[in-house]
């Protein structure tokens, strides 16, 4: 399935977004400070916007390689995740954090307060 | 030989600069390279890496003054020693008083993750920022956060103690 959502590769971070396995997996790599915020915004509404269009049912986001996320970059996960709450098919979301990194569960469990039915934290690496 | 002074870790960097988004990248290297110097703990690092980008945002974002200043230091208690990070910038009254109050409730926050979930939901009315930034510092960073406010100047500090290799500076 093709994705209208496009993938952005800079020199401090990437967004990338591939379809073709099951879950849909959404990565994320690199340092997201204030300088992030624009792009990683349009990048997740853009996902909002294929999760309307085909229907997900679940889909993960990987932050395993997310070095830091800036509180500007945390509201633009609020705001897909209120989004997603509001769909009648109501998607599931796995975050894959990194193991070792122990503010990686502080920040993204902030995520999970805000939608626990949807959204669940795993570890890796 | 090398003198002791050589041999010494530092004990401070203060930075004062011209606020620009432009420096934000190299200013918190030199907070976190700081941190990296004087103590060994991961959470201590990630700490100060947070507060040094949220502080420094802010100060990109909201000083009024065409300079800013950055200062980090192992201060020595007789608890032991502290990490402080701490900014000064001069800002609107406006702001002032906006910030001072969003100050106040994060310090004296009974709880400071049920304290930074309530900015979270109050977020979702500000669209055009996030306002989660100064909340973090405690729920995420566990530092302990103090602000002055002396005319137009707004100065910010957050500490942590350190029990490692920062204890050998302050001896």
């Amino acid at each position: 399935m093709n994705l209208r959502t496009e993938n952005v590769k800079l020199e401090n971070y990437s967004l990338e977004a591939d379809a073709a396995g099951s879950p849909p997996l959404i990565r994320l790599k690199g340092t997201f400070d204030m300088t992030a915020t624009g792009a990683l915004s349009l990048f997740l509404v853009s996902i909002e916007g294929e999760v309307r269009r085909l229907r997900w049912q679940d889909f993960t986001i990987d932050v395993t390689e997310v070095y830091y996320l800036s509180s500007s970059c945390i509201k633009s996960f609020v705001t897909l995740i209120e989004a997603l709450k509001k769909l009648d098919f109501h998607p599931r979301v796995r975050i894959i954090i990194h193991s070792r990194l122990d503010w990686h569960e502080r920040t993204f469990s902030i995520l999970s307060r805000l939608a626990p039915t949807l959204i669940t934290l795993d570890k890796a690496g | 030989m090398p003198s002791n002074a050589q041999n010494r870790r530092p004990r401070f960097i203060r930075v004062e600069f011209a606020p620009a988004s432009g420096c934000l990248g190299s200013i918190v290297q030199i907070v976190t390279d700081f941190c990296r110097n004087v103590v060994d703990d991961q959470e201590t690092h990630f700490a100060f890496q947070l507060a040094a980008y949220e502080l420094i945002e802010n100060l990109v974002k909201y000083s009024s003054g065409e300079r800013v200043i950055v200062r980090v230091e192992v201060e020595s208690t007789p608890l032991g020693p502290n990490i402080v990070l701490a900014t000064e910038n001069e800002a609107t009254s406006e702001r002032l008083s906006d910030v001072n109050a969003r100050l106040h409730a994060a310090e004296s926050a009974a709880d400071p993750i049920v304290h930074f979930d309530q900015l979270v939901q109050e977020s979702l009315a500000s669209p055009g920022e996030s306002r989660l930034g100064l909340g973090r510092l405690r729920a995420e960073g566990d530092l302990v956060v103090t602000h002055t406010i002396n005319n137009e100047t707004l100065r910010i500090e957050v500490r942590r103690p350190v029990y490692r290799s920062a204890r050998e500076i302050c001896e």
